[in-house]
């Protein structure tokens, strides 16, 4: 038994590890820029780039030294200048090969590099440049990098000089931001001749190698912190912990009323299998899960709430708000639920120890409720457990529209806002729910089945 | 031997039919038979050809849709099974007319101890007793040992021939008129299939109830009945005494199933079926069933469908030719 | 129990399909279903071509002209013709007359912008068919592929596509659907995306199970027996044993991702700027509070309906299709 347990939960590992992976890959990697998505294109780079920190999105993906960073725009000056715009001096070259498009840095000059904000203390950062540079002329990278001596600060300057090459090279020059990187003031001189550049990147080093989006994940899921909503600003397990019961007072008795009155009726079905009634409720169950869930709620809400006045129409106040939530609840899920029950039920009807049990001399009522709900109980109790996780993440509609603050609200809130952390979290510990609901099935199984034993 | 009143059970023109009115699957197409007290009787056939409709038919046990009971009478002491109280139907099952089917370990229901579902027989036809020690007699009869531990036992805990004994014990419960025995061995290993067989003809002698033994197996029936009747689509095409039909069979089918009987003595002896299949029920052929597959068909009987001949007293057959087999 | 029945068919020369159709023909209710899903299909189709020619003229197509004037005009059978008779003055005749044909050109009235419900209504079952045709484009053959992989090699290849499907089937459906609608944005493409690459699981898990039970099937035995490849193996001679479970899938997933994407579109991811049921549903929620049904009515009576006749016609084509459980019916 315990040994049995035991490796189920070694089986559990690869699937909730799955479930990270898909996440991450959901959310780190297809989506783009999750700073960008929530936050909007008309924010500041420095506001994104906090956005990133907080959240980790700012390093490489899984495994890597250097990342993105948007202190400096990248740019590959296909159509335009980019940063370099507004700078005097510069012109942009576009090419017949849109590939080769550039811009020109004129001679005798020297530039202060257009950075979106002051890079981050403390922090290396290589320049990536793809370049011209005749041998008439030189550039450098030059910035005062203070240096503090006691309680004097003093400016030391640093240059990296940049080599000539008459044919588009690639050089990448490493730096070091010191302790009050907004006194940097980078700059980059020319002379002699103008440099072309045709594409110029800046790369933040990470701390080390492992020092990733995914390792940050993992150790920020290891530590049970799920995020920050931006939103809200506060900690996602916190707003968890919140929505989660009003939550549970919605799924809770919609899941109990609906598989009480799914049982009950699916086991009139199979007592009057084949008869007027039987089909008459199954024309209904089909009829009950074609009404879009929308529709039930929306004209719910409307008819009862709104003209009958029967119920409240929005809030969470006394029980009595929760009432008409429940009713719409439980009459959408009907429908499936009748019908599964049924098939449930009559797939055991024609079991053979239904016949033993008939050739008995028993009658059909006690064949039903003796022999075939003890053997149908074995999938009802399997679907309870399964349902568990679905109880968790509530009821996305029905709360958003009857303003029950729980996690279906929440998740709607979310996705409106684009609140990645707590989509993100949602989406997990619903996951992580359905798993470990999954063993438990496997258990309750042998609980209730003898002929399975856990070994 | 052949008087009233030792008639058990009779059969006549009994139809069961399967599916929509219209186009009915006619499972078990008009037959009559009897079954006499304290006798076992064979029902022999291939598989499909409506042996256990048949059987379930005595006690009306053809769920009923799919199944309809399109005609015929069942008499049981005088009674019309097809006509009976649901009420008189339940007090009859399990007590004067029990059941052993082909596959113990699908008719036993899996979720209850083997103690319990042989308790619930005798719940059902006999309150006061004392179940727990009224099972543990019906399981040491049946030669289950152990049987006090074996009470707490699931199905799935015994081995096919003890789930198949412990079907005997539930069906022996009452001590029944008539035991159906639907295929009792086919689902066994061969190795215990005779000793079920063994089994189900010492109880039929100590307790003095009548047996209808239903297998495809002719070779089965040799020692154990007193009476065969040999089923084809739905129909009886043979029926007599056991060592008339077995000996001088008056149909080509019976002569078939005997030819398909493995005989182990013989230096000859060569496993010769009978040629094709069972015609599917949907898409019966004209005159008499088996002309398709028969050696010995001539123009009459794709023409014209042959009634009941008697042979002798109590031997029948349904072949144009039996005379000149 | 398959091979024995479709070894007996084979005998009457009637296959599995034939012998499913026959059946599914006598059925009724089915075929009237079947005329329903016709009728849907055929309303689709003209709503592509429609949306198609004023795309090409680029001109606004009529589901789309604002029309202040006309806003919230009820369904025209609604309104009486003698109406009329009001107008006393002759010169207002005409333009009553105008006002009529006005009227009689919106079958089930107007929306809030003055919009014809019943154009926007056609093209929403246009928008539905897209997503039910694309999804199933995706999910079917990712779970025909995966299963039947699945279940044919086992070992290593069943180890790995049980996990992902396992883990896809942990997250929360929904949610999930949302997510990815979320994440890839971009209107139709992401629900396309977040309902395919999730409902593929369900089939998938059904191929494999009916992979398994075949592949020790003496005719697979056979197959290998003469050298054929494993491809030619599993897709010329399992997958066609096998592929009564996708038709059956397909009749349930059409109607699950036309539901879905009302829903998505109802929460504003989806499709943009195009009458989708859910955006309808949208729309006329509020003012289903003024009184203004119509929307409301026109949109969820053609989800219903398509729907139903699904659901309805599905069960059909099961029972059919699966000699199990004809004994059921
Ligand atoms: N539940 C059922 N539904 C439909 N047809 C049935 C059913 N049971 C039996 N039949 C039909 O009755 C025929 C005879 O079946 P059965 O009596 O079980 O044969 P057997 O002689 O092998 O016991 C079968 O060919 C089948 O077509
Ligand atoms: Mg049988």
């Amino acid at each position: 038994m315990f040994n049995y347990v035991f490796r189920r939960i070694l089986q559990m590992i690869p699937t909730v590890f799955g479930v990270i992976l898909i996440t991450f890959v959901l959310f780190n990697v297809v989506g783009g820029s999750p700073a960008l998505m929530t936050l909007g294109r008309h924010v500041s780079p420095q506001m994104l780039e906090e956005f990133d920190e907080i959240r980790g999105f700012n390093k490489p993906l899984i495994l890597g030294l250097w990342a993105e960073t948007r202190t400096y725009e990248v740019s590959d000056f296909k159509r335009n200048a980019g940063p370099w715009r507004e700078v005097d001096g510069v012109t942009h070259h576009p090419d017949t090969d849109r590939d080769h498009s550039h811009i020109i840095l004129a001679p005798d000059m020297e530039y202060a590099i257009p950075l979106a904000f002051p890079p981050r203390a403390g922090t290396s950062f290589r320049w990536t440049l793809e370049y011209r540079l005749s041998s008439d002329g030189s550039a450098s990278f030059i910035y005062d990098k203070p240096e503090s001596e006691e309680n004097d600060i003093s400016f030391k300057k640093r240059r990296i000089d940049i080599p000539y090459s008459d044919r588009w090279r690639k050089i990448t020059l490493p730096f070091n931001a010191g302790e009050q990187p907004d006194e940097l003031n980078m700059r980059l001189t020319v002379e002699g001749a103008p440099i072309e550049i045709m594409a110029m990147e800046l790369e933040r080093r990470a701390d080390h190698i492992l020092d990733s989006q995914f390792v940050f994940f993992i150790r920020q899921l290891a530590r049970m912190d799920l995020g920050t909503s931006h939103v809200t600003n506060q900690p996602v397990t916190r707003m968890i912990r919140e929505g989660i019961g009003p939550s549970l007072k919605l799924t809770v008795p919609i899941f109990f009323v609906g598989l009480f009155m799914a049982i009950s009726l699916s086991l009139i079905c199979a007592f009057y299998r084949n008869s007027m009634m039987d089909r008459m409720f199954i024309v209904l169950a089909v009829a009950l899960m074609s009404i879009n869930y929308l529709v039930w709620i929306v004209v719910g809400q409307y008819l009862l709430a709104y003209q009958l006045g029967w119920f409240p129409v929005w809030g969470f106040e006394t029980i009595t708000y929760l009432a008409l939530p429940i009713i719409i609840g439980v009459i959408s899920g009907l429908g499936t639920d009748l019908r599964f029950y049924r098939t449930v039920m009559l797939d055991e009807m024609y079991k053979e120890y239904v016949r033993t049990a008939f050739a008995k001399g028993m009658g059909r009522g006690g064949v039903l409720f003796k022999h075939v709900l003890k053997n149908a109980m074995i999938t009802v109790i399997t679907n309870i457990i399964i349902a568990i996780p679905f109880l968790y993440t509530g009821s996305l509609l029905l709360e958003s529209f009857f303003g029950i603050p729980g996690l279906g609200y929440m998740g709607i809130e979310a996705i409106n806002s684009s609140d990645v952390d707590v989509i993100r979290a949602i989406v997990l510990i619903g996951a992580v729910l359905y798993v470990a609901a999954n063993l438990l099935t496997d258990i309750c199984y042998a609980w209730v089945d003898p002929r399975v034993q856990l070994k | 031997m052949e008087t009233k009143e030792n008639i058990l059970l009779e059969v006549k023109d009994l139809r069961v039919h399967f599916g929509d009115e219209h186009d009915p699957v006619r499972a078990v197409d008009g037959i009559s038979f009897s079954i006499h007290k304290g006798e076992t009787s064979a029902l022999v056939g291939e598989s499909g050809c409506g042996k256990s409709v048949t059987a379930m038919a005595l006690a009306r046990l053809v769920p009923q849709p799919p199944g309809i009971y399109a005609g015929g009478e069942i008499y049981y002491y005088g009674n019309d099974v097809l006509k009976m109280s649901a009420r008189r139907l339940r007090q009859m099952r399990g007590n004067d007319i029990s059941y052993v089917f082909q596959d113990p370990s699908a008719s036993l229901n899996p979720v209850f101890r083997i103690g319990y579902q042989i308790g619930e027989v005798l719940h059902l036809h006999r309150r006061g007793l004392n179940i727990r020690n009224e099972s543990i007699e019906l399981m040491r009869l049946v030669g289950i040992p152990d049987p006090a531990n074996r009470l707490d036992s699931y199905p799935h805990e015994l081995s096919g021939g003890m789930q198949q004994r412990v079907m005997i014990a539930m069906a022996l419960a009452c001590r029944p008129k008539l035991l159906v025995a639907d295929e009792p061995t086919t689902a066994l290993d061969v190795t215990i299939q005779a000793q079920i067989l063994e089994l189900l003809a010492s109880l039929q002698q100590r307790l003095g109830m009548a047996v209808l033994l239903i297998t495809h197996n002719l070779g089965l029936v040799a020692g154990m009945a007193h009476r065969i009747h040999v089923m084809y689509s739905g129909r009886i095409v043979e029926s007599g005494f056991a060592e008339d039909v077995l000996l001088h069979p008056r149909h080509p089918y019976t002569r078939g199933l005997l030819n398909a009987v493995p005989r182990l003595n013989g230096v000859e002896g060569r496993l010769e079926g009978i040629e094709g299949n069972v015609p599917n029920p949907r898409d019966m052929p004209s005159g008499c069933k088996f002309h398709p597959r028969c050696p010995y068909r001539r123009e009459v009987c794709i023409e014209r469908e042959p009634a009941d001949e008697e042979v002798r007293e109590g031997w029948l057959s349904r072949c144009h030719f039996w005379r000149e087999l | 129990m398959t091979t024995h029945a479709i070894h007996r068919d084979k005998q009457t020369g009637k296959s599995l399909w034939a012998d499913a159709w026959s059946r599914l023909r006598h059925n009724r209710l089915a075929m009237f279903c079947l005329l329903v899903v016709i009728l849907y299909t055929g309303v689709a189709m003209y709503g592509e071509i429609v949306y198609r020619w004023h795309q090409w003229h680029d001109v606004t197509p009529p589901y789309q002209r604002t029309n202040m004037e006309l806003q919230y005009l009820p369904p025209s059978f609604l309104l009486s013709p003698f109406a009329v008779d009001d107008g006393e003055e002759v010169s207002s005749l005409k333009q009553a007359v105008t006002g009529i044909s006005n009227l009689m050109r919106h079958p089930l009235g107007t929306d809030g912008l003055g919009r014809d419900v019943f154009q926007r209504m056609i093209q929403g079952t246009r928008i539905a068919y897209m997503v039910g045709i694309v999804t199933s484009l995706i999910a079917l053959p990712i779970g025909v592929v995966l299963g039947c992989m699945a279940g044919y090699f086992g070992r290593r290849v069943d180890d790995f596509i049980v996990w992902i499907y396992t883990t896809f089937a942990s997250i929360p459906g929904l949610l999930f659907i949302l997510a990815i609608a979320m994440v890839v944005g971009q209107g139709l493409l992401g629900v396309y995306l977040g309902i395919g690459l999730t409902m593929w699981v369900g089939l998938c898990r059904l191929i494999r199970g009916e992979v398994i039970k075949h592949k020790e099937r003496p005719y697979v035995t056979a197959a290998h027996a003469l050298g054929l490849g494993h491809f030619r193996i599993i897709f010329r001679h399992i997958l066609p044993n096998v592929f009564h479970v996708v038709i059956v899938s397909f009749t349930l997933f059409f109607p699950a991702a036309i539901s879905t994407e009302v829903f998505l579109s109802f929460l504003g991811i989806g499709v943009e700027g195009e009458p989708s049921w859910g955006i309808m549903i949208s729309n006329a929620r509020l003012r289903l509070w003024h009184g203004i049904w119509w929307e409301m009515a026109a949109a969820t009576t053609a989800l219903f309906f398509i729907v139903l006749a699904f659901n309805l016609l599905g069960d059909a084509i099961r029972d059919a299709l699966d000699p199990r459980l004809r004994t059921g019916k």
